[in-house]
């Protein structure tokens, strides 16, 4: 029997099988434990998933019917800042560089005010809409008034020529504001809050018209309520200030402000809407 | 020599198994194109609904002008879309929302692609109309997907 040439128990064998299982273990931990660390410690993940969370809840709030004004809130994460801006949304811990980003597609009715909100400066993101407008806003940002119009931007009169008077007084009664081509009457009575009525003739544009009305009144004080309501000359006396408006075939409305010292602002606010018009 | 064939080729198998399912299960939860898709198909829907100042929003009437209704400011985000109503016994009127992407991924899209499409009956210009809304998504937000 040659001794010399037995295999078994050789110590290269002995020794390289323990020492290779180890080094593959250790690969093996390395590999499984690294990418979770790197989920839980460099919070890649909640960016990852917050940037995209915010570019679909901005789109959400484009997704209601336009004339539904609403406040809806998302709960910011601590330490990240998040920035909205043109059809990017970027959330970032330190620096905008180090940010995960999500594009959303935006409707050119509205005007979305972008911002950047810088980490822990707020704790929720804000979107208020309001008409046309979009707004984000953080803790400290005040909330504007959600009674307001949707109106259709495109619909505007370009040929029509107005004469405005800006000095008339309809504190004391009705006074024409707007003549011409359209025919603005309107009328302003003291109460506790602020009320717009604006009643149209059968033209389609005098309904778009008054919309841009009350926009602008709204934009000179806040409302309690507005309606725009259609008026039918059969049923109203001559001497109503509303059965010369369904009179006119043109374009005619007649304004009826109610609040407190309204008169000089409701006269401003239906000049800017006429202005906007034609 | 088995330790050297058959134990590096198990463990390099396993390792990735164990760290790749994670990662797909987490990326999958950064690329809503389900919810997206669904938040997108609203809005298109609404945008072409008809407003009107005095009476609000009148949901079974399509927007006159169909085309200024339905466009939007598209970003680099791999998505395309068609609004098409078709008129009773009227012309089909239409647009295409990044026609360059919607044109080319409309062949493959079953294929290659994440496809939408909602059909509903409405009135358009006082006439029955079917209008649909179609949308193509990439799979993945992330890269360029192929052919498109």
């Amino acid at each position: 029997m040659n001794f010399s040439k037995s295999r078994k128990g050789q110590s290269e064998q002995l020794s390289l099988a323990p020492i290779l299982t180890s080094v593959v273990a250790m690969l093996v931990l390395a590999g499984i434990l690294l990418p979770i660390h790197g989920f839980g410690s460099t919070r890649n993940l909640e960016k990852k998933l917050m940037a995209p969370d915010i570019a679909l809840f901005t789109e959400s709030v484009e997704a209601v019917f336009p004339t539904v004004n609403l406040v809806v809130d998302y709960g910011l994460l601590k330490g990240f800042g998040a920035r909205v801006d043109s059809r990017q949304v970027m959330v970032y811990e330190k620096s905008i560089e180090d940010s995960a980003r999500f594009y959303f597609s935006q409707d050119p009715n509205y005007l979305l005010g972008y911002r950047d909100f810088a980490p822990n400066t707020t704790s929720k993101l804000r979107a208020v809409k309001v008409g046309h407008a979009i707004s984000l806003l953080g803790d400290v940002d005040k909330v504007p008034s959600l009674v307001a119009p949707y109106c259709d931007k495109a619909k505007t009169a370009q040929t029509l020529k107005v004469q405005i008077n800006k000095n008339v007084d309809i504190s004391q009664g009705v006074g024409t504001v707007v003549s011409g081509d359209v025919a603005v009457t309107a009328r302003a009575r003291l109460s506790d809050e602020v009320q717009v009525r604006v009643f149209v003739n059968q033209n389609p544009e005098s309904a778009y018209f008054a919309c841009r009305i009350v926009e602008e009144v709204q934009n000179e004080m806040p409302l309690a309520g507005f309606a725009i309501i259609p008026v039918n000359g059969d049923l109203l006396a001559h001497d109503d200030p509303r059965f010369a408006v369904a009179q006119t075939g043109g374009v005619a409305v007649f304004v009826d402000v109610s609040g407190p010292s309204v008169q000089v602002k409701a006269v401003r606010g239906i000049a800017s809407g006429v202005t906007d018009f034609v | 020599m088995i330790y050297w064939v058959v134990y590096p080729i198990l463990l390099t198998f396993t390792v990735l198994t164990l760290v790749t399912i994670p990662l797909y299960v987490l990326d999958k939860a950064v690329q809503p194109v389900q919810l997206d898709g669904a938040i997108m198909n609203e809005r298109l829907w609404v945008k072409i609904t008809e407003v009107s100042p005095v009476v609000g929003v009148r949901e079974n009437v399509v927007a006159q002008d169909v085309r200024r209704a339905s466009a939007l400011s598209i970003s680099q985000k791999q998505f395309g879309y068609q609004v098409s109503v078709e008129p009773k016994n009227g012309e089909k009127v239409g647009f295409v929302g990044n026609a360059n992407f919607y044109t080319c991924a409309l062949p493959v899209a079953n294929l290659s692609f994440v496809q939408f499409t909602q059909r509903r009956q409405k009135f358009y210009k006082g006439v029955p109309a079917g209008v649909t809304v179609d949308q193509i998504f990439a799979r993945s937000y992330d890269g360029e997907q192929k052919g498109c």
